[in-house]
């Protein structure tokens, strides 16, 4: 029995498959994460139309796809407001739709945040690769043909079409603001021997600004520069190079990589394995705002404890209390 | 094996930093530890990333806390059992390299161009390693025999030389290329590594070699199947220079799937062979 499917007539600026948890598992492999840059948005677009909050959904970047719906499917749009619309007229962000076959869904252009997840009702069915449908665009792995959409893709979803449920919507208090400053949450280490105390006071007060170069491989950004530790001093006369140069280890996405004078936030795409010193690492729960800011954006980091209590485990316990029907 | 330092990777993951010198036989112990740790099958602890000196404890912070995985990490170094009785299947695998090639140096062209002016890395890595001139370097590089001491995905093996007295002169970029093209060997003092597709990196380059790491259907498989790779951590490699004609036509053959790499003295080493084998060549 042929699959049902969404037609892509316009993709979009990077419109990709993205699911929870990616192919953290096999990191240790050598095998970037992938995955949702902003992993709350989708996992609640997800709740709002009656899937798995693991289910595969669509990360659109910026310019959004137009989309054409082949049969009836409820959607929910979280994440930057990019003015979506169901036939030409304006669809509330956080909250669920029905859409009827021959539906067309288009979008405008986010003010703030940088990127908006689409979950349909029944899940995005494309084949796993390596454990997931997250698409690794570097190896050209998973998603749909492991790259972004290009007009004319039909992609195949679930099987499920309106769920038996009330629609719903997250209730607007609890729903992320976007801004053009971000306060991130990092926490100390793993090198931060490497920087002195003067330069640990820089880098969680000074406004770091976006680059242009920034993706779903790693953020970099533009700010004040570092005098380095005797630590680090001594490492660059060692190896006769660069003070943050070290021998290989292995970080996790978050790890804030230091080289020569610029900080790379590392995030989903990056590889596993970085040769240079990392002094701060983000929060797992605070990722999603780095994949929320732009370029031009300021970032401000602050400290905080590794074992802070998580936030998400008592929200998506909850969810069901922070939504409301939608009337 | 002296207690590991603790480091905080955020907040759901650890560091796990050892003391020890660099060696084949840390490299080799971590490798073991991780193995070890992932058969317990702890559903707390989510990966493990190894490294030569390092190892990364990736683990879910709602369930479990960082002292807790410490802990954890310390009871499983003590059940460890004897690394003597491992053993490790070893090829000789001959691997053809043009080297000092024209698109690696087309690329360090462009990084001099676009981010920052210095010495294409083949001309650079000849006079830091005091060598007379090209081939000199070349000989030194091809001429000892090389481990593959870990491969990363996919496919992309980390290579140290037989003989501790094969050291390079190699330092990082400060500011990494966007770009290396797919094929690449690069060097670092210690080691050599070749990416089998296109990336960033801040190695500097060597040359360019023609083989696959992968097969085709590595990508399409639902899991990991270790078989589709092309090394094993545990072969031996040995380089051979070729011409960019030969270069050309060792990719076309290899395009058509026709291409066998020469793979030879297929035997299982142990432990202290493969450690043997690595310092004294």
């Amino acid at each position: 029995m042929a699959k049902s499917t969404i037609l892509i007539t316009s993709p979009g600026l990077q419109t990709t498959i993205q699911e929870c948890p990616g192919r953290t598992p096999l990191r240790g492999h050598g095998v970037s994460a992938a995955g949702p840059l902003d992993d709350f948005s989708l996992r609640v677009a997800n709740f709002l139309v009656g899937n798995a909050l693991e289910n595969a959904g669509i990360e659109i970047q910026f310019s959004g796809p137009e989309i054409v719906f082949e049969e009836d499917r409820r959607i929910a749009l979280c994440g930057a407001d990019n003015s979506p619309q169901k036939n030409g007229t304006p669809l509330e962000m956080w909250c669920a739709h029905d859409l009827r076959k021959g539906d067309r869904l288009s979008f405008g252009y986010p003010r703030t945040g940088a990127r908006t997840y689409l979950a349909i009702s029944g899940g995005i069915d494309t084949p796993p690769v390596l454990g997931s449908r997250a698409t690794d665009m570097r190896l050209a792995l998973g998603g749909f043909k492991g790259r972004a959409f290009e007009a004319g893709d039909r992609i195949p979803l679930g099987r499920k079409g309106i769920p038996d449920q009330k629609l719903l919507k997250l209730k607007n208090e609890y729903r992320p603001s976007y801004t053009k400053t971000w306060d991130i949450a990092v926490v100390r280490g793993p090198y931060d021997d490497f920087l002195s105390a003067a330069d640990i006071e820089l880098f969680l007060s000074a406004p770091w600004s976006v680059t242009g170069k920034s993706d779903r491989m790693g953020y970099w950004l533009k700010g004040p520069s570092f005098a380095f530790s005797q630590i680090a001093q001594k490492n660059a006369e060692e190896n006769g190079g660069e003070p943050t140069s070290v021998i290989s280890y292995g970080t996790p996405v978050g790890a804030i990589n230091i080289c020569g004078q610029t900080p790379i936030i590392l995030l989903n795409d990056s590889f596993t394995v970085t040769g240079y010193a990392c002094p701060f690492t983000v929060v797992s729960e605070d990722i999603r705002k780095v994949g929320q800011a732009r370029p031009g954006d300021i970032i401000m980091f602050h400290e905080t404890s590794p074992e802070a209590p998580s936030r998400d485990a008592y929200f998506f316990a909850h969810i069901h209390e922070f939504c409301a029907q939608v009337r | 094996m002296k207690k590991p330092r603790y480091r905080h990777a955020g907040n759901s993951a650890l560091l796990m930093e050892f003391r020890d010198e660099p060696s084949q036989a840390l490299s080799l112990y971590i490798m073991a530890l991780s193995q070890h740790m992932a058969r317990q099958a702890d559903p707390r602890f989510l990966g493990y990333g190894t490294c030569g000196t390092t190892l990364l404890v990736e683990y879910d912070p709602q369930t479990i806390t960082a002292s807790k995985v410490a802990a954890c990490c310390d009871g499983w170094m003590a059940s460890l059992p004897p690394l003597d009785s491992i053993l490790i299947a070893s090829r000789l695998v001959d691997i053809p390299v043009h080297y000092n090639d024209r698109w690696t140096r087309a690329c360090a062209e462009d990084y001099a161009r676009t981010v920052t002016e210095m010495a294409p890395d083949f001309d650079f890595l000849v006079k830091a390693n005091g060598c007379a001139d090209a081939d000199e370097l070349i000989a030194r590089h091809s001429s000892p025999l090389w481990w593959v001491a870990g491969v990363d995905f996919p496919g992309s093996p980390f290579l140290k030389p037989c003989g501790a007295q094969n050291r390079f002169v190699a330092p990082r970029y400060a500011i990494p290329r966007m770009q290396t093209p797919a094929g690449t060997v690069v060097l670092g003092d210690v080691f050599t590594m070749i990416y089998p597709t296109t990336t960033p990196d801040g190695h500097r380059m060597l040359g360019r070699t023609p083989i696959s790491f992968y097969d085709p259907g590595l990508y399409a498989s639902p899991h990991l199947d270790p078989s589709l790779i092309t090394l094993r951590t545990g072969d031996r490699v040995r380089f051979r220079p070729i011409s960019e004609d030969e270069f050309l036509a060792i990719e076309a053959s290899v395009a058509a799937g026709s291409y066998h790499l020469r793979i030879s003295d297929e035997r299982e080493i142990t432990y202290a062979e493969f450690l043997a084998g690595v310092t004294h060549g």
